[in-house]
């Protein structure tokens, strides 16, 4: 039973606390943790839920634990060198919208902001934190809303404000680099 | 940041519309016309396009990129030692039994029936106080009186039987 949950899960697990922690030793001790707890108190299961939700929740909890442990002591990770690459993949993987403004420069400004959008959703409190990247890994509304048992209002309610404070970010960030990449000069 | 406008509130409000290609005609073109001239709603504009995009698109991509980000060989052999050795260990002793129902029944009653005995214990039995001293002193005397009367007993039936 549990070697075919593992076998089921292993990839989405790892790979949602490897965009939680942006660091690959931690999220592979997490995923450790997730599954030992899972082999614990799998006989205690009772389908409430899904044991997909079940087994997600177990996740977030061991990070969220993990997060306030590192925050009671003063720990800060350094985003490990395969996890930064890991983004850059994806970030070009997204299109660029515009297709009039593609030149170079654009281009590689556009990456820049993107980047840096994710480096802010990394530094986001747990709170917000948790339900954007799920959204970004694929989830659901509904299925989010069942990992962090909250209401589906709720959880878009997160995302809107998560969403809201990366473009208070960006636009910090724009007023005190002065950089505009659409400028046409 | 100076504070908005008129003209950028109403901007900053379509923005949704604008970047999903829902604007048409004058509306479009004032909108890329104020754009083009506030730099705070230009600012607003690529934040606004940087992060849906980015939320959205992420959001959006197919769900195979799971096959990319595969659990380490390690990992899975360290996982499988580690349930392995949980399962050779003696499980710890643990106050969790005693919450099982049945011991919830004793201990109830235990808990119940003690104060009960205390309350209502019958004192029949130490109604009458006996001195230690007087007690044995009046067993000794009931003893020599059975004995006595034993005696007159055998004294009366020899009487008798001589009288005879």
């Amino acid at each position: 039973m549990f070697e075919e949950v593992f076998e089921k899960y292993n990839k989405k697990i790892f790979s949602l606390l490897l965009s939680l922690t942006k660091n690959t030793e931690e999220a592979e001790d997490l995923t450790q943790e997730t599954f030992v707890k899972c082999y614990k108190k799998l006989d205690r299961f009772r389908e409430e839920s899904k044991l997909y939700t079940w087994l997600h929740r177990i996740a977030i909890n061991c990070w969220k634990n993990k997060v306030r442990y590192n925050n009671r002591r003063g720990i800060y990770k350094e985003d490990s060198l395969d996890a930064m690459q890991d983004d850059s993949v994806e970030g070009d993987k997204i299109k660029i919208r515009n297709t009039e403004d593609v030149s170079a420069e654009n281009v590689l400004k556009d990456l820049e902001l993107q980047r840096f959008v994710k480096k802010c959703i990394h530094a986001l409190p747990p709170k917000y934190k948790a339900p954007i990247v799920l959204y970004m890994e694929g989830y659901s509304i509904g299925e989010i809303s069942a990992i962090i048992k909250r209401r589906s209002g709720t959880v878009k309610s997160l995302i809107f404000r998560a969403k809201l404070k990366l473009k208070e970010e960006i636009i910090k960030y724009l007023d005190t680099t002065g950089q505009n990449p659409n400028a046409t000069d | 940041m100076k504070r908005k406008s008129r003209d950028c509130k109403k901007t900053e409000k379509l923005f949704e519309k604008y970047f999903s290609d829902e604007l048409q005609g004058s509306i479009k073109a004032e909108i890329e016309g104020h754009i083009s001239s506030c730099d705070d709603c230009r600012n607003r504009a690529l934040a606004y396009n940087t992060v849906e995009r980015t939320v959205e698109s992420a959001h959006l991509l197919p769900q195979d990129r799971y096959a990319e980000k595969e659990i380490p060989s390690h990992l899975k052999a360290k996982l499988f030692a580690n349930i392995e050795a949980i399962n050779s260990q003696t499980p710890p002793f643990s106050l969790k039994i005693f919450l099982r129902p049945a011991y919830i029944a004793i201990a109830t009653a235990v808990i119940l029936i003690i104060p009960l005995r205390i309350i209502k214990k019958p004192n029949k039995g130490i109604t009458k106080y006996y001195d230690s001293n007087n007690f044995i002193a009046d067993a000794i005397a009931q003893a020599r009186s059975i004995n006595d009367t034993e005696r007159i007993t055998a004294k009366t039936s020899d009487i008798i039987g001589i009288a005879k």
